[in-house]
């Protein structure tokens, strides 16, 4: 599991390197996007659903774009006496854009998410778990017609699938296109 | 192009190794504490007047696990996402249910139950001593109230192979092979106060008229291979009740819930219960469903019947002759009518009218059931053999003599019946009358053609219409 991370972010910094190399496709160039996001760990019996500050920094080129995820809590959720926070998401996003020709953009997103959940609960200790998973999902932006560089973005994820659990992420904000 | 597939490849190749890779190690905390919190448990243990921990072989046993609740106070029996299981090697076995069910050899086993984070342990014996007799009616003294009812747990003697004693309650095969004898404590004779039934291993004790009774359970000793009487277990029925009325079944609030009279068509029937309101040892009143244990009478059984409904927690009117009624009369204690013949297991009804010896520990109620006619769903009519449709016109070919409506009456019990002379059905030319049709003499449904033209004829019967709508050419 490990191995593949590292495989993806070799990858990753590979795009990274390129971003400073000259070319001639107007779409290229760098972002940053800013969303608050809800994250909903869900069990089998129930979920709890902790929110995040969600900034995407990236780099895109025609039909592709690479990002890194960076997310920090903004507030726990509580299901009775159990209070459930995620205090970070580590990522790393391959986003494809398959219709170029529409004004509401779609992305299929493929990456990898590290997930930190802390729980606390009446007479159990406070533990915190990281969860290492393959992550996709579908995104949607569409640009302000004032400012073309500005988009509004809807991010739907599954940041972790898990045997008995998943943690899926909804982060709707803003993209910026240096 | 080459370079995008090896790319689309090898992404797709990551997503489906990484989507495999789940950690339900690491999952189980989280998964455990949301199943815990979703029913805010924060605590888990064996209920101790549902609990044991002897059991005797080849019996069955349902084991309950209770939570309690995170404000510390209240306490629920938890039924979802329990895991129970036994040691390793066990002989018994149990399901996820908690109903155990004892190894045919003696065994000493743990049961371990989980819900959530949480876990409990209890050791259990399973025990190849044999039953002899029982010794208590129950585990506990209690009292009862009349026409109420309460679950027994009986206990019995038990001798293990070295003669020593084992007391504990009656195990789920001993418990169905009682018979209970009950007696009134004044004169000996057999009592109607109240009986005892065993339903799924479970004994309870239905009590129907206040005094003193005594018990005895009759059973064959496994240990001697005879059958044995108990002791006497004297228990007093009290009257702790304040009222008795009669509801509707589906009435949710026993409290404000009352029938003083009631309407059935014929054959139709309604489900009503008795409710007795009684004063509880702390002074409150509560209300309780006591139709199985209260006596019940109808006073003319042409005009309407009676019967308990299978669980015995409620009571069948049926409606039987139209436009009629009859007198339903229920009541908790001793009656003025004799119950003597009557097995008070299947409950009690009476083809006349029930009512209280004198008012000593007995309290009545009736109320009036009035047999409607059968209302009518549609109708069926044709004119001349041609069918109606309700308000549609019908064109004839060419102009008839007379028009003969024959009208079929569909009614809501399923039957049908031709109602064309009957006095109910009243007809009403509405359109065309004395220009394209008039009524003929003296016979009902049967009209002379005048002339060209619609006519429209309105039938009423029972509060149901039908317009029929005629085109004479």
């Amino acid at each position: 599991m490990n191995k593949l991370i590292s495989l993806i972010k070799v990858l990753f910094f590979s795009f990274l390197i390129n971003l400073y190399m000259p070319s001639a496709i107007a779409s290229e160039g760098t972002y940053i996007s800013l969303a608050p996001a809800m994250v909903d760990v869900n069990t089998e019996n129930a979920s709890t659903r902790p929110t995040l500050i969600d900034v995407r920094l990236g780099y895109e080129f025609d039909e592709h774009q690479l990002e890194l995820g960076i997310m920090s809590s903004l507030s726990d959720d509580s299901l009775n006496q159990l209070i459930v926070d995620v205090p970070s998401v580590n990522s790393i996003f391959y986003r494809y854009l398959p219709y170029d020709d529409t004004s509401i953009k779609i992305n299929l997103i493929l990456g990898v998410s590290q997930v930190e959940v802390e729980s606390s609960y009446p007479n159990v200790p406070v533990s915190t778990e990281t969860f290492d998973s393959v992550s996709f999902g579908i995104g949607f932006e569409e640009a302000f017609t004032s400012i073309p560089q500005l988009k509004l973005k809807l991010d739907i994820l599954r940041l972790y699938h898990g045997d008995n659990m998943n943690i899926n992420l909804l982060s709707l904000g803003v993209r910026y296109a240096f | 192009m080459l370079f995008k597939n090896i790319f689309s490849l090898l992404i797709i190749n990551i997503f489906i190794l990484l989507s495999a890779c789940g950690d339900a190690e690491k999952e189980a905390n989280l998964v455990n504490l949301h199943t815990a919190a979703s029913q805010d448990i924060i605590s888990i243990n064996f209920p101790a007047d549902t609990t044991e921990s002897i059991l005797s072989i080849n019996s069955e046993f349902n084991f309950k696990l209770q939570g309690i609740k995170s404000n510390n106070i209240d306490t629920v029996i938890i039924t979802n996402d329990v895991i129970w299981s036994l040691s390793e090697n066990a002989l018994s076995s149990i399901d996820q249910k908690g109903h155990l069910v004892a190894s045919s050899t003696a065994e000493l086993i743990t049961l371990t139950v989980q819900f959530g984070h949480l876990t409990e342990t209890l050791e259990l014996k399973i025990s190849d001593a044999k039953f002899d007799e029982v010794i208590a009616l129950n585990n506990e003294v209690f009292n009862i109230d009349m026409c109420l009812s309460k679950d027994l747990k009986p206990v019995a003697r038990y001798i293990d192979n070295d003669g020593f004693d084992e007391i504990r309650p009656v195990d789920s095969n001993i418990i169905n092979t009682i018979t209970w004898l009950i007696r009134n404590q004044e004169d000996n004779s057999t009592s109607q106060r109240a009986y005892i039934n065993t339903i799924a291993n479970q004994a309870s004790l239905q009590s129907l008229a206040a005094g003193n009774i005594i018990i005895q359970a009759n059973a064959p000793s496994v240990y001697t291979g005879t059958v044995k009487t108990s002791g006497d277990f004297n228990q007093s029925v009290s009257n702790a009740m304040n009222s008795i009325k009669v509801c509707n079944s589906n009435d949710t609030d026993l409290n404000s819930c009352n029938v003083t009279s009631a309407n059935i068509e014929k054959d139709k029937s309604i489900s009503v219960i008795s409710v007795g309101n009684y004063q509880a040892s702390d002074g409150s009143n509560f209300n309780k469903n006591i139709t199985q244990n209260s006596k019940w009478g109808i006073d003319n059984t042409i005009n309407a019947s009676i019967a308990f409904g299978s669980d015995l927690q409620s009571l069948t009117i049926t409606g039987k002759t139209e436009s009629t009624s009859a007198l339903l009369s229920v009541a908790c204690g001793n009656i003025t009518q004799s119950i003597s013949g009557i097995d008070i297991t299947k409950g009690v009804t009476l083809n006349n009218s029930v009512s209280c010896d004198a008012n000593i520990n007995c309290l009545d109620k009736t109320s009036n059931i009035t047999i409607d006619k059968l209302s009518v769903s549609s109708f069926t009519v044709r004119a001349n053999d041609i069918d109606l449709v309700d308000n549609t016109s019908q064109a004839f070919n060419s102009r008839p003599d007379e028009i003969s409506l024959q009208v079929i009456a569909n009614y809501t019990n399923s039957t049908s019946a031709v109602i064309t002379i009957d006095d109910e059905l009243i007809y009403n030319i509405t359109l065309g009358d004395e220009t394209v049709i008039e009524d003929k003499l003296n016979s009902k449904g049967v009209y002379t053609v005048l002339g060209r033209g619609t006519a429209k004829i309105e039938l009423d019967y029972r509060t149901e219409e039908f317009t029929v709508l005629l085109e004479i050419p």
